[in-house]
């Protein structure tokens, strides 16, 4: 059946028969942002800009912030271009077990995972504790209610704040249910609102000087520190406990800085676990929907903070995050985060619930994207028979895997219970950082070995592309492996980032238990991975099945 | 140790089959199809339809000697004989026909009527079908490899003949095979598409010919169906609805997903209960579930990508079990 020809240039058409199409569930579009959402710009200015700039003394925020970028371009690179090949639901287990070894895949897999559910309790149990709280006490203070202000400070407490992450969770595992075109919905609509909250707080801050900011911040916080000048007083504190506001910059403490954005800045590339469910993944768009959400991420990041610096000045950030941990210094009942200082400007009580109900909406979106990676994992281990196939079970109505979705949400409890109630949970919390860096060499090497180890594949994909008689590939490989040693050795070498036994020698944060080692803990994964590829294989193997089978690529010749 | 004490998945009594379909003109793909038998030490191989491309790719040597193509709407150059087999290669890898031509000739065949153009496709397809035939030839030759190839609806009905004529490689549609003590009956039409493609029957001539293949095998405990098209409603064949302009249709913004596969298949596996059904036609929707006691399974099609996807079948007296790969 020849359906006519298609006339492109002249003499140069191609000549088309009719045929079947492929169709998958999420748009490029939807992708974009499922890639923000690791980096959420409204969370990551929140947390880690505020603890980097009280932390490194002189840290130029610019400089690390733009070492972040090009990590994450480097490591995205190496991802987009290998999923774009292997377009699979699975994320990091697909690309290393189809490259490199499915016990490598799934140890990849594993600490990926671990990493997931310990930021879905982190940022769980921060629902309350950095969104919904401070919110409810940002807005009592607008509209005078003493009841709000006393309600924002109950709920960032235990047991409330592991109940609001968990009936988080909770929903937003029956949203997941529902299937993904309803999901990226939810998604798209959570999105729009929290970058409209991001947009205004910008747009108020441009349009106020500081000078203005002084006074509106003294008038703000006067009642709560009875100070005429709350902006000097919080300055000559944080001098007097001896941070230097207006240190020179820094170099060496840029660079570790550096560290802390790359913990949450280089998730550009994970639309790669949704691989198997988004339009057009085996093209290019795959890949640039990773820079888009990469852009999307960092683009408003830095123009939030010149802003911050424009208007409220970084020395003021600097002390007032240095004083904000002294309780008999620092009386407000917020922690001084961007959202709270634009509140201070504004304290129009509509105008302080929109602001506070959009930064609401960076909660859910954020642990969202913390369950997709584990659901997603399970569900390709699962599929390719390396634990039972019951687990990649999929709703007939909605396509969603609800056995490993369910399974995930009930494990949740665990890690939501130990973000709440647990002193050390921010220890595991730096230890889960570590446990990235592995998977990011581990994909790095795939990429350099792929054009050649699966030469037919790489042949025919959007991904053969050269550069200077190299594979592009290989140049993103050698890049990704290059940021995934340098995060690691920063999170290793320097104690400031949080890390236990940091700084220590390789053999103590080697052999030490994996809850208090990074190194330690990587290589318990590794471990664990291998022991359930051949735990499985061994498994499958009385069944008569070959699972090694799963990662072979034919060679045409 | 009861876990440690059964046969392993080389075990001599287990026959390994490996199926795939949907290939669509990509030699890679057809190149690793036979290279399969090899690397899964798989005895039977079955290509179960769709095996011919949708794109012919001119080539046109121009005035001064050197060449110009446009893929994927991108116009490219070449300047020697090497150059042109290197995108000759490319072409083929991605499931189209590389053809050598001149700006007359397209000019010709464009201004052909949409019947004669039809059969001027057909026959560059079937020659380069015939040169996938001669390497299947010297691929198999010597091995105890049973090959059965089976066109699909997208295919040309003319496919079979040139199928039939081939020595190492079986032709099966609308037949009965047998094979270590199993029996295999194939179909290669589907039911109506909006594409109006070359093998579409109704669902009650469809219904028919699968009968009268099932009852000519008799007792279908040992019998394999491979039929091209998936049974309705079994998640093997869920598939964006279209409009009559083959337009997706949307709801929400979305595309409208629906169950698209044959009744006529469904019921006559609820009704024979085959010990396997191997399925294609649907790419985007693979899986493997039960209808009764029959394994159904449809491996899907990711043929763009070069990797081919395929599925071993095990098969120990009436006892089944499968595994999907991608190579």
């Amino acid at each position: 059946m020849t359906e006519g020809v298609t006339q492109s240039s002249g003499s140069q058409a191609h000549f088309a028969r009719r045929a079947t199409g492929f169709v998958r569930d999420i748009k490029v579009r939807d992708a974009v942002i499922f890639n923000v959402l690791p980096a959420c710009p409204g969370l990551v200015m929140a947390v880690s800009v505020f603890w980097v700039l009280s932390t490194f003394t002189g840290v130029n925020l610019y400089v690390a912030i733009l070492i972040t970028i090009a990590c994450a371009f480097l490591i995205s690179g190496a991802f987009g271009l290998l999923s774009q090949i292997m377009p699979r639901s699975g994320g990091d287990y697909i690309l290393i077990s189809r490259s490199l070894h499915p016990a490598l895949a799934i140890g990849s897999s594993i600490l990926i995972g671990t990493s997931a559910m310990l930021a879905m309790g982190y940022w769980g149990v921060f629902t309350a504790k950095i969104c919904i709280g401070p919110m409810m006490t940002m807005l009592g203070v607008s509209v005078n209610s003493h009841w709000l202000q006393q309600a924002g400070v109950t709920v960032t407490n235990h047991p409330w704040n592991m109940i609001i992450g968990f009936v988080e969770v909770a929903i937003l595992a029956t949203i997941m249910a529902f299937g993904t075109r309803f999901l990226m919905r939810v998604q798209f609509w959570l999105f729009v609102a929290a970058m409209l909250g991001f947009i205004v707080a910008a747009i108020t801050l441009l349009v106020t000087s500081h000078q203005g900011f002084i006074n509106d911040y003294n008038h703000y916080a006067q009642p709560f520190t009875h100070h005429a000048n709350t902006y000097a007083y919080f300055m000559h504190q944080a001098a007097v406990a001896g941070t230097n506001t207006h240190a020179p910059t820094n170099w060496h403490n840029t660079i570790v800085a550096s560290g802390a954005f790359i913990a949450f800045g280089v998730w550009a590339w994970y639309s790669v676990n949704y691989a198997g469910e988004i339009r057009q993944a085996g093209t290019r768009k795959n890949w640039y929907s990773m820079l888009g959400g990469l852009a999307l991420t960092f683009v408003p990041i830095l123009l939030m903070v010149l802003l911050l610096e424009k208007t409220v000045s970084l020395p003021f950030l600097t002390a007032v995050n240095a004083v904000s941990s002294n309780a008999k210094v620092y009386t407000l009942p917020n922690q001084p985060w961007w959202i709270t200082l634009v509140a201070a400007i504004q304290t129009n009580g509509i105008f302080v619930a929109f602001l506070g109900l959009t930064f609401i909406a960076w909660a859910p979106l954020i642990v969202y994207t913390q369950i997709v990676q584990p659901v997603r994992a399970l569900f390709a281990w699962a599929f390719d028979q390396v634990i039972p196939e019951r687990i990649a079970t999929v709703n007939e109505r909605t396509h969603t895997p609800v056995f490993s979705l369910g399974l995930i949400t009930v494990l949740s409890i665990l890690f939501l219970y130990a973000a709440a109630y647990s002193s050390s949970f921010l220890n595991y919390v730096a230890l889960s950082t570590i446990v990235g860096f592995p998977t990011f060499i581990l994909v790095g090497i795939s990429a350099i070995v792929f054009p050649y180890r699966r030469r037919a594949a790489y042949q025919a994909s959007a991904s053969n592309i050269s550069f200077l008689g190299l594979p592009l590939l290989v140049y993103f490989g050698v890049g990704s492996i290059a940021a995934g040693a340098f995060g690691g050795w920063l999170w290793l070498r320097y104690s400031k980032l949080g890390l236990p036994h940091a700084g220590q020698s390789v053999w103590k944060q080697l052999f030490t238990s994996p809850t208090h080692g990074g190194l330690a803990l990587v290589a318990t994964g590794l471990i664990v991975g291998g022991i359930i590829y051949y735990g499985g294989r061994a498994w499958r193997r009385t069944q008569g099945i070959d699972i090694s089978l799963n990662y072979l690529e034919i060679p045409p010749e | 140790m009861k876990l440690f004490r059964r046969p392993s998945a080389e075990g001599g009594d287990v026959l390994r089959l490996y199926y795939a379909s949907d290939i669509h003109g990509t030699e890679v793909l057809w190149k690793k199809f036979l290279n399969a038998s090899k690397v899964y030490k798989a005895q039977v191989l079955v290509m179960g339809g769709d095996i011919t491309g949708k794109l012919v790719i001119p080539i046109v040597r121009g005035e001064d000697e050197t060449w110009t193509a446009e893929l994927f709407g991108r116009r490219e150059r070449m300047n020697s004989e090497a150059d042109v087999d290197k995108f000759e290669q490319r072409v083929r890898g991605n499931g189209m026909y590389p053809y050598r031509t001149t700006a007359q000739e397209v000019a010709g065949i464009a201004a052909l009527s949409e019947e004669e153009r039809e059969r001027w496709f057909e026959e560059v397809m079937l020659d380069a079908f015939r040169g996938w035939l001669e390497l299947a030839e010297e691929r198999l030759a010597g091995s105890d490899i049973r090959c059965f190839v089976m066109p699909g609806n997208d295919d040309p009905t003319s496919i079979e003949g040139v199928i039939a004529g081939a020595t190492r490689v079986e032709s099966c549609d609308e037949k009965v095979v047998e094979f270590d003590g199993y029996t295999m009956l194939s179909l290669g039409y589907s039911n109506r598409t909006p594409w109006n493609s070359p093998r579409e029957l109704d669902e009650d001539a469809l219904h028919d010919r699968i009968a009268a293949l099932a009852e000519q095998i008799g007792d279908n405990t040992r019998a394999l169906w491979n039929i091209h098209v998936p049974p309705h409603g079994s998640r093997l064949d869920t598939a964006a609805e279209l409009d009559d302009d083959f337009n997706m249709v949307l709801v929400g913004r979305q595309p409208h997903l629906i169950p698209v596969g044959s009744s006529a298949v469904r019921e006559t596996i609820e009704r024979y209960q085959p010990l396997v059904a191997l399925h294609g036609h649907i790419h985007e929707s693979p899986g493997a579930i039960r209808i009764g006691r029959t394994l159904c399974v449809n491996p899907g099609s990711d043929y763009h990508t070069g990797r081919i996807s395929g599925c071993l079948v095990n098969l120990r007296g009436d006892q089944v079990n499968h595994q999907f790969v991608t190579g």
